[in-house]
């Protein structure tokens, strides 16, 4: 052995001392059997080569064979359940009755159905004897004809002869009942008549056929109809398809959208008329059905695919890998399981609320509401900045248009003076005309546009409070420990935790507080905590609100835990909160971008008082902030109350709870330091704060980040770890920042200030997810324009509307939508007999009520200028529905997004009401207060002396409140309306067509033809302050 | 005149049977007659399929006998308009393997090979931005076999370049190259270049990433042309500028874009292609010509050269 | 040491080829040289016996009196092709079922990949930008590699060694080709592939592929460093540093022209044209390593400033 390796060795070194062979080598040697091996080798990999194409590339064919066997089983283990049903049904008297009909009229008909039928097939039969000879001889004589017509004139005469002499030859039919004889036209007539007869009886057959055929239709229905799967035929149907099915790519191809998705050659299931769950279809997720049926009944995937709302390659055929576009390569990776709604921005940006995307919408609801908009720009949030910004800019610009006019028409007028003939001065003048005109037009723009700048700012709000009322309202002490870390001191605030330094966050609170403003304060009176605290807990505070601790915390979480207020407030300014929370200090003018002191309007002789009315400012003739830019309304308290609670509040905290005095905080030397900080951090994003209140937002652009080349996302040292563990993707890049915010600040060396700002907002788990899915989303859309969701019609009300009723938290208190939760409903209170206690739903108040009342109720609740420590409509209820000051803009969005969600249409034009007369007016009257009829034991009138009592609304407010139609449904079928109302059901009973009052009698309506409900609701809607008082009177 | 009167009385059926009744009698003999003079013609054929190799066809395509003698080895060849690039004898050693390392030849059989996928690739293909992506898509998802033929394409191409340059390595050691060799090598070196160059253009093809910038990499380069690009030396001086230069000729545009694709896909598959075959006829005729496959020759001994006398 | 790293570059499917380059190469330098020295050493016993040297047949190969000189190509020769045609579509067969061509994210001008390589057999050219500007690096460079491999049969004047392997009767001719195949132009591929990561930053095999990465780098030009600074002198002292240069590589040149007897004798045979072209062209092959030495080791930019041209 040794031997052979050390001679091969010489060979390869030393060649030409190989021994020389007696034959010759090149010609004696074989190159057979290197070539048989190389050769059968090729053959195999060509094999290979096959194996790959039919199997290895195309995974979906295994798929598709595994699912058919799955599917079949899966059915028929459906089928007896069905069956079952079905039996049920076909069981049901309405069924039977209808078969029995069925029958019957099958039945009736059937001796006419047979004679016709006989009569059929007579005249088949002759027509199958007749038809042959006629046609040969019909086809012989045309060409015969064509001949004449065609022939030339000396042989057209033979030819005429011919075509007559076939006319008149005799041609003999063999009928069953004996031959018979025809000439060609005889035959033709024969022929037709025979046709027209048959047609006839097959018509008549029709008919006779059409009673059952409905009755069976009928049949068919009345199953289907009551049978909430499919019947068993049709699974047996189901199941012969899947048999039949061959094995293809499924493939959905729009081209309007250049899409195409073979997604279904695996995920066969997804559109199959029946539910299969991963258990039925052993275990295989891939072959389940869409869980959201309705999300596709919405979405028709013959149009949308799948991937425009689920990413991943639809191409992609030949790996699982591929298909779902999970490497390195292609851009639009599948979204996650906990993402997948982040598809939904694909057409919806510009639904803050979308219906089945829960976990999207939330991730906006975080997004405004834990104040990422305070820096993040994002189309579609915090957009009442930009607006002023450019309603600011058109007037200038209308301005200086307006004065270019002027100065126009004057030219022209003088240019008219100097006009040589009289024509000339005339057109001039005219033209000067025509500009002054125009003058007029840029006014009334330029009025509508101050309108709207008025408005924005009323809805300019900012997500956290304004700082400059520090020094009335918080103690010095607790500040610096707010600022180092908010969640140590209430866990659940939306104020960040940011990354300051001992040094830092001692500036930031001596700046924030020596920039706060100081003005006059009363000292108050001491309050009731615990009728502050009743108060707290029943007058709706709870709707944003909680209060208490880990397990007793409860309320909304939409606004502050109130269970520490005691630990940082100061009674008096907290009273003065209370009370009307948007009150300022000083107004703040937008233009000397500046607050306006009691001195600006001495300056003008003026005095010191600035409201919504009053909202001039003294230096200029431009509107002023007058409000606190914060959402909290106004829950119309008094004086008293507002102490109450301040009271109660003052008595939450912790008893044990330290606070270090803080020299520095009044240490001008650290105030420059401090805004400086305060300006690199951006709390001007989410805080009103005294010099910086136009500042811009510091943090990138959110609106496209979904689709940002991952190039573009800093991962900075972590991008390799990140390669490694499989999270480089945009996934990876928001949880992790999300999570920790610093986490790309990781092992690099950065001056404090180069640092990443971000603050630490302490996101649980789901929220990542919610904001994470926001993000993914937030791409550029890959469908086309006229695939997203821009609606003309009210659906666009809706959307707009749902931006205010997120905006001022709505949804704590009511209900828009059915099953929607709300922060009161699960409250301890609110249980049994307390639901009554709970604010009216607002499912179908566009329905309910009269636009133009539901305006004016929005801009005051109360209804009433003086009265207002109460409800407007429900003033039994101790929950109140507060003031917003919503501007007029908030309001119209408000009115048409209630009209729209009912599908009312704008504007409201009412019915007139037929009046009453004198007879029907005593009827209603005698109907109404009688005993038997149960209303005014709840409703009120509007008599202070018995409304205590009453627990419904107001009569006296039905006529411009409700709309009649409504009104009428309402007493007829109430538990319709609104299911477990307290409004009792069956007040009416429908008797020949109209309705009557059902409980008990009442002197003289017996006789009245007219319907009942019909009177009272004429009644209602023609109740006067008379009438009311005759009503209370009593 | 009297017998269409007969005809028209007659119904077509009757004519019909008339006419059989006429014929039936002498029917099977002339069967007979007609189908026996075949069958013997058949008999023939089966006899001359016996010895085929007399036959007409067989000897139009084979013009000589395929037994094992020289003549027949010498005709196998001469005869055969592939393998007439070959000579019928070659040099006794130049059939060993580790003398010629058969690069030559390889890269051709590549080229060849190149040809073919490339023209089913073609098939499937269109040279316009986005289309082109997709088609590459398609082609590994839907068409039968699609992936393997694009795989099969971009990796002869790379193993092309590589045995063209062993090819250059092999002629160098053997000093092939020397006289009366010189001037094939100079269209080998021509034929290394465009080898190169189809592959290059053929990289922009898929219109992804990896081609946008290695074709962005590669033509940037020309714009530092001497003279002829807008940031080679004299270039400006020469008034180039990015839309008038050399490399906007490449490109038909100042940026790797349509018509960049639409270019290089012309060249990939048309003109260079064209070329190389010229040239590679060429090479092979003077391959031919110069005593086909070059040794080895017989070494030569210092001592035998001769002096040149100054 | 990075593996994970150092497998994502060898195994891209653009890169395997070069992978396959980087064996094959010095396989078959071995299996040419091999048969070189077998050549040599039989010569050398030739040129000590002329008698053996009368009638031997002057090959190393095997050989006896009375085998045939020429063999058919049909079928000696044609079987050897068939064969290698088979082999060949084999190895293609596996190499394209198990591994995929590339197909990255569409086109996007906007996103500029780091680092943009161009194709592996032109990265020589591409690391030669990081030494010269790139009028020399793809314009000039080029141009003269192919004219320069042009003229290799009309600049040798060895009679010798034509048509067999052989190394001593040539041995600068093979010195001089496969330090510009091998040392230049393949090296060169070598770490443009392997070497050059992002930004071009030189990484040693094995390290990570950083895209965070920094280096400090200050390449200064050669008369920036003796201390001259305004023109026209530094273009006048680049032109004779340039000169200095041309004048000793060409001495160096010279030198292995009139090594020894032979190499006098080869000499002899030359005309000045073939003389000057020699210089021209090895002058201009040297100027690469000379470059990368002063740019890599030495932190030169530029020798040459000129307001026109930098070399």
């Amino acid at each position: 052995m040794v031997q052979r390796l050390k001679s091969w060795w010489k060979s390869l070194s030393k060649l030409e001392d190989q021994p020389v062979p007696e034959r010759d080598p090149i010609v004696n040697s074989s190159l057979a059997i290197p070539l048989a091996l190389s050769s059968l080798l090729l053959m195999l990999s060509l094999v290979w080569a096959f194996y790959e194409e039919g199997w290895g590339l195309r995974p979906w064919r295994v798929y598709q064979d595994e699912f058919q066997e799955l599917f079949v089983s899966a059915l028929e283990k459906k089928k007896p359940v069905s069956r079952e049903e079905e039996q049920a049904i076909l069981a049901s008297s309405g069924y039977q009755e209808l078969l029995a009909r069925l029958r019957q009229a099958e039945e009736s008909r059937q001796s006419d159905l047979q004679s016709l039928e006989q009569q059929e097939q007579q005249i088949r039969q002759r027509l199958a004897i007749l038809t042959r000879p006629f046609t040969t001889a019909r086809s012989e004589i045309q060409a015969k004809r064509y001949e004449v017509e065609t022939a030339s004139a000396s042989s057209r005469e033979s030819l005429a002869r011919q075509l007559d002499e076939l006319r008149q030859r005799n041609y003999r039919i063999e009928f069953p009942d004996g031959p018979q004889d025809y000439t060609f036209g005889e035959l033709e007539e024969e022929f037709n008549a025979l046709k027209a007869e048959q047609g006839h009886v097959q018509q008549r057959k029709v008919e006779l056929l059409r009673a059952p055929a409905r009755l069976q239709r009928q049949l068919n229905e009345y199953v289907n109809n009551r049978l909430a799967g499919l019947t068993e035929v049709q699974l047996d149907g189901l199941i012969g398809e899947a048999r039949g099915q061959g094995i293809y790519i499924r493939q959905i191809h729009n081209p309007e959208i250049n899409l195409v998705d073979r997604c279904e050659s695996c995920h066969l299931g997804i559109r199959e008329p029946v539910t299969l769950t991963a258990d039925e279809m052993g275990g295989r997720r891939v072959f389940v059905s869409h869980p959201r049926p309705e999300l596709l009944a919405l979405h028709d995937p013959e149009t949308f695919g799948c991937s425009p709302c689920h990413n991943g390659n639809g191409v992609g055929t030949v790996s699982v890998t591929k298909a779902h576009g999970k490497y390195k390569h292609w851009l639009w990776p599948l979204f996650a399981k906990e993402n997948f709604e982040a598809g939904c921005l694909q057409c919806h940006q510009n639904d803050r609320h979308l219906r089945y995307a829960d976990t999207l919408t939330a991730g906006k609801d975080l997004f405004q509401y834990r104040g990422c908009m305070g820096c993040h720009p994002r189309d579609g949030f915090d957009t009442e900045p930009r607006e002023t910004r450019e309603v600011q800019k058109q007037i200038t610009d209308l301005f200086a248009e307006k004065q270019a006019e002027q100065l126009k028409a004057e030219r022209l007028l003088n240019l008219g003076d100097r006009a040589a003939t009289n024509e000339e001065a005339n057109q001039l003048y005219a033209d000067a005309q025509a500009v002054t005109l125009d003058v007029a037009a840029i006014d009334a723009r330029v009025d509508q546009l101050r309108v709207r700048a008025d408005e924005l700012l009323l809805e300019v709000k900012k997500p956290g409070p304004n700082l400059k009322e520090v020094r009335m309202k918080l103690r010095p002490e607790w500040i610096p420990r707010w600022i180092e870390n908010p969640q140590a001191f209430r866990p659940d605030t939306k104020m960040p935790q940011f990354r300051l330094s001992p040094e830092d966050v001692q500036a930031v609170s001596a700046f924030i507080w020596q920039s706060g403003v100081e003005g006059p304060l009363d000292r108050q009176p001491q309050g009731n905590a615990e009728r502050g605290r009743q108060i707290v807990e029943s007058r709706g505070c709870l709707g944003c609100h909680s209060v208490g601790e880990g397990e007793q915390q409860h309320g909304g979480n939409f606004a502050a835990n109130l269970s520490r207020v005691g630990e940082k407030a100061n009674y008096d300014y907290l009273v003065r909160w209370v009370h009307a929370p948007r009150r300022r200090t000083l107004p703040y003018c937008p233009v000397h971008a500046r607050d306006i002191t009691p001195e600006d309007y001495a300056g003008q002789g003026l005095p010191f008082r600035f409201d919504l009315e009053y909202n001039r400012c003294p230096l200029g003739d431009h509107s002023l902030q007058v409000q606190n830019q914060n959402v909290m309304p106004s829950l119309r308290l008094t004086e008293q109350e507002a102490r109450d609670i301040a009271s109660y509040l003052m008595t939450q905290r912790h008893a044990d709870a330290q606070y270090a005095p803080v020299p520095f905080i009044e240490d001008q030397a650290l105030f420059d330091r401090g805004r400086f900080l305060v300006r690199h951090h951006g709390c001007a994003g989410c805080h009103e704060i005294a010099g910086l209140e136009d500042e811009g937002k510091i943090g990138t652009d959110l609106t496209l980040e979904g689709s940002k080349p991952i190039e573009r996302l800093d991962f900075a040292l972590l991008t390799h770890d990140a390669k490694k563990e499989g999270w480089y993707n945009h996934k990876g890049f928001f949880e992790n920042k999300l999570r920790n915010p610093a986490v790309y600040d990781q092992g690099k060396i950065k001056e404090p200030l180069e640092r990443l700002r971000m603050p630490n907002f302490h996101l649980s788990k789901e929220d990542i997810d919610r904001l994470t899915t926001f993000l993914l989303g937030s791409q550029e859309s890959v469908v086309p324009e006229q695939y997203h969701f821009n609606p003309s019609d009210q659906r666009a009300d809706v959307q707009a509307g749902w931006v205010v009723v997120k905006k001022y938290n709505c949804m704590g208190c009511h209900e828009f939508y059915a099953g929607q939760p709300t922060s009161l409903v699960d409250l301890p209170q609110y249980q049994g007999d307390g639901r009554e206690k709970l604010p009216p739903n607002l499912i179908g108040e566009g329905a309910r009520v009269n636009p133009n009342w539901l305006a004016r109720f929005l801009e005051n609740p109360a209804l009433s200028r003086e009265d207002v420590h109460r409800n407007g409509v429900r003033p039994y209820l101790d929950l109140r529905m507060p003031s917003f000051d919503l501007s007029a803009g908030e309001v119209q969005k408000l009115v048409k997004f209630f009209q729209a969600l009912s599908r009312q249409p704008l504007p409201y034009l009412p019915v007139p009401q037929e009046p009453l007369t004198d007879r029907e007016l005593v009827l209603a009257r005698g109907l109404f207060t009688s005993q038997a009829a149960p209303c005014l034991r709840c409703h009120a009138t509007g008599d202070p002396r018995t409304d205590q009592t009453k627990t419904a609304p107001n009569f006296a407010l039905v006529s411009e409140r409700l709309k009649p139609d409504w009104t009428r449904r309402w007493i007829v079928h109430p538990e319709i309306i609104s299911p477990g109302t307290a409004m009792p059901s069956g007040l009416f009973r429908e008797e020949a067509a109209r309705w009557v009052f059902a409980l008990g009698r009442v002197p003289g309506l017996e006789s009245y033809p007219g319907d009942h409900a019909d009177l009272v609701v004429r009644y209602m809607f023609q109740f006067t302050p008379q009438e009311q008082r005759r009503l209370t009177g009593r | 005149m009297a017998d269409e009167k007969s005809r028209e009385e007659k119904t077509p059926v009757e004519e019909a049977s008339e006419q059989a009744e006429k014929k039936s009698p002498n029917v099977i003999v002339r069967i007979k007659e007609t189908v026996l003079p075949f069958i013997e013609k058949g008999k023939e054929d089966v006899r001359a399929a016996q010895d085929y190799k007399k036959s007409q066809v067989w000897k139009s395509v084979f013009r000589h006998q395929l037994d094992e003698t020289p003549r027949n080895r010498a005709l196998a060849v001469l005869t055969n308009v592939f393998l007439h690039l070959h000579p019928a004898k070659v040099n006794r050693d130049a059939v060993r393997f580790r003398f010629t390392w058969g690069m030559g030849g390889i890269s051709f059989y590549l080229f060849f090979v190149l040809t073919i996928t490339g023209v089913f690739l073609m098939f499937y293909y269109h040279p316009s931005k986005g289309q082109a992506f997709q088609d590459i898509q398609f082609l590994e998802n839907d068409v039968p076999f699609g992936g393997l033929l694009r795989n099969m394409h971009r990796w002869a191409a790379h193993l092309m370049i590589i045995t063209v340059w062993l090819h250059m390595l092999r002629v160098f050691l053997t000093g092939s190259y020397k006289t009366p060799r010189e001037f094939n090598w100079m269209v080998g070196v021509i034929l290394l270049v465009l080898t190169m160059l189809l592959s290059f253009t053929g990289y922009l093809l898929p219109d992804d990433q990896l081609g946008f910038w290695a074709v962005t990499v590669g033509t940037n380069m020309a714009r530092a042309t001497p003279l002829l690009g807008h940031e080679g030396p004299f270039g400006p001086e020469l008034g180039m500028t990015p839309f008038n230069d050399v490399r906007f000729a490449l490109l038909g545009g100042s940026i790797v874009d349509a018509n960049a694709l639409l270019r290089s896909y012309i060249w990939h598959c048309i003109a260079i292609p064209l070329i190389l075959s010229v040239f590679l006829a060429v090479h092979f005729w003077r391959v031919r010509k110069d005593g086909s496959i070059s040794g080895p020759s017989p070494a030569v001994l210092e001592s035998e050269l001769k002096k040149v006398r100054k | 040491m990075d593996w994970a790293q150092l497998w994502e570059i060898v195994s891209l499917p653009d890169n395997v080829p070069i992978v396959a380059l980087m064996l094959l190469v010095p396989f078959f330098m071995w299996y040419g040289l091999r048969q070189s020295f077998a050549t040599d050493r039989m010569i050398a016993r030739l040129e000590a016996d002329s008698k053996l040297a009368k009638d031997h047949h002057r090959k190393f190969e095997p050989y006896r009196k009375g085998w045939d000189q020429k063999v058919h190509v049909w079928p000696y020769l044609l079987r050897i092709e068939l064969l290698a045609a088979v082999v060949v579509t084999l190895i293609l067969m596996v190499w394209s079922i198990t591994l995929d061509a590339p197909l990255e994210e569409p086109a996007n001008p906007n996103l500029t990949m780091n680092p943009a390589k161009a194709p592996w057999y032109f990265l020589g050219l591409q690391e030669m930008l990081v030494y010269f500007d790139p009028w020399i690096a793809g314009v000039v460079m080029p141009t003269l590699i192919i004219l320069g491999l042009m003229v290799i049969p009309y600049a040798d004047k060895n009679p010798l060694g034509n048509g067999y392997y052989t190394y001593k009767q040539r041995k600068f001719a093979i010195l001089a080709f496969c330090f510009g195949f091998i040392v230049l132009w393949l090296a060169m591929i070598f770490i443009g592939t392997f070497i050059r990561g992002p930004g071009w930053i030189w990484f040693w095999p094995g390290e990570t592929w950083d895209h965070h990465r920094l280096v400090f780098e200050v390449n200064r030009d050669l008369p920036e460093i003796l201390g001259i600074t305004q023109q026209p002198w530094v273009g006048i002292f680049g032109a004779l540093a340039t000169g200095l240069y041309a004048w000793a590589a060409g001495w160096v040149c010279h030198r292995f022209l009139v090594w020894n007897d032979f190499n006098k004798e080869i000499y002899a045979r030359m005309t000045l044209t073939h003389y000057l072209i020699y210089q021209f062209f090895m002058i201009t092959m040297l100027s690469l390593p000379v470059k990368m030495v002063l740019r890599l080791v030495f932190r030169i930019k530029y020798v040459w400033v000129t307001p026109w041209f930098n070399v």
